[in-house]
């Protein structure tokens, strides 16, 4: 507890002046105490001090916050663009979590867009239970297909953007892929000669058809004739 | 006398249905997130982590007889997963120390309808979903329990 008369009671003085014979009109003078003793007055410039050092810590961490959270924004915008960006937007959303203070509306927008991000990296992580999956039954062309079909941000675990980038750029899932296209493309081939081959044999049958009756028809018609004639 | 699971029902509908601002919503599962206790570590047991969740969310029964209690808390790792926690708080509100009858009373689309769902990312759905197909499954192993 502090005290602005240094722990004196004003009656204190009074008296020691009583004693010296001090009066007023006759009557002991009244006690002039001083208003505060130095030692106040240095409690109070400390406490004004820690008042305006936690203003302007406030306004600093504000501020700071307010940057912090601009960056993010910017790189969250930038990456419904370009879609790796979503890794920098994460990793700058989540150097937010020291900031001293995260106003309720960022901190809002930080728990939506990281859930955002979220959901994207569960998608990624979907397709790679299906890339994976169909390389364990070695269908290569299926699981190079869920790689390279994806457009979005890179956003697996180390180890599992290892088995991702391991199917994406492996020669011999490519070679495998190519392979499967050069044989689908032959058996495409084979089929289109097949199908025209079938087309000429029944167009050939249609004429020579055509060219039967025609000939009945000729034959016909002689017969006619001749016994019109007789 | 406690409050009925209604009535419990119907506080948080009037609730959701006073928001006038899409934020009101967050603001409202964040609090419930910052008033939440968390839980003693050593009931974070592996058994009792819902599945399904993007962070890991524990939920400890405790059946007295009549009543089960839950403890719900959320770990996110280097993150501060609020929303979830703010989610696990607001099933609490609902589900927490009421009988197993009385949880299984609750039409599981009672979230749906009040639009908790909406705004809510694929993963924070689903992850909610989990929550309370394990809080139906608890209330139904204690009903058959408590009718033994």
């Amino acid at each position: 507890m502090f005290s602005f008369l240094n722990g004196k009671s004003p009656f204190d003085e009074a008296e020691e002046k009583l004693e010296a014979g001090e009066t007023v009109n006759g009557r002991p003078k009244l006690p002039q105490a001083p208003v505060m003793g130095w030692q106040d007055g240095v409690f109070l410039l400390v406490l004004a001090a820690l008042i305006a050092g936690g203003y302007y810590y406030y306004q600093y961490a504000k501020q700071k916050s307010a940057t912090m959270f601009a960056n993010c924004d910017a790189l969250y915008v930038a990456a419904e663009a370009h879609a790796a960006k979503y890794v920098d937007a994460e990793a700058c959303y989540n150097e937010t979590w020291d900031l001293g203070f995260v106003s309720d509306s960022l901190e809002i927008l930080r728990q939506n867009r990281l859930g955002a991000i979220e959901d994207l990296r569960n998608h990624q992580k979907d397709l790679y239970a299906d890339a994976m999956g169909a390389m364990a039954v070695r269908d290569t062309v299926a699981a190079y297909k869920v790689v390279t079909e994806y457009k979005g941000p890179m956003l697996l675990s180390q180890g599992d953007r290892k088995d991702w980038n391991g199917i994406l750029n492996s020669d011999a899932v490519k070679a495998c892929v190519a392979a499967a296209a050069a044989r689908a493309d032959s058996i495409a081939k084979a089929k289109a000669v097949a199908d025209s081959l079938a087309q000429v044999a029944a167009e050939l049958r249609a004429k020579a058809v055509a060219d039967s009756i025609a000939k009945a028809n000729k034959k016909l018609a002689r017969k006619g004739k001749r016994k019109k004639a007789q | 006398m406690s409050e009925s699971i209604v009535n419990r029902q119907e506080k948080i509908r009037a609730k959701f249905a006073s928001f006038t601002d899409p934020d009101d919503k967050w603001k409202f599962l964040l609090d419930l997130a910052r008033e939440h206790k968390g839980m003693d570590a050593s009931l974070k047991a592996e058994k009792f982590i819902i599945q399904g969740c993007a962070s890991t969310m524990y939920l400890v029964p405790k059946f007295d007889g009549s009543k089960i209690h839950f403890e719900m808390d959320v770990e996110g790792g280097t993150t501060n997963p609020l929303i979830s926690r703010g989610l696990g708080a607001l099933a609490l509100q609902i589900f927490n120390d009421m009988s197993p009858t009385d949880i299984l009373s609750v039409d599981p689309t009672f979230f749906q309808q009040i639009g908790l769902n909406v705004g809510l990312s694929p993963t924070r759905s689903n992850g909610f979903a989990s929550l309370l197909k394990q809080i139906y499954l608890y209330a139904r192993v204690f009903d058959a329990i408590s009718k033994k």
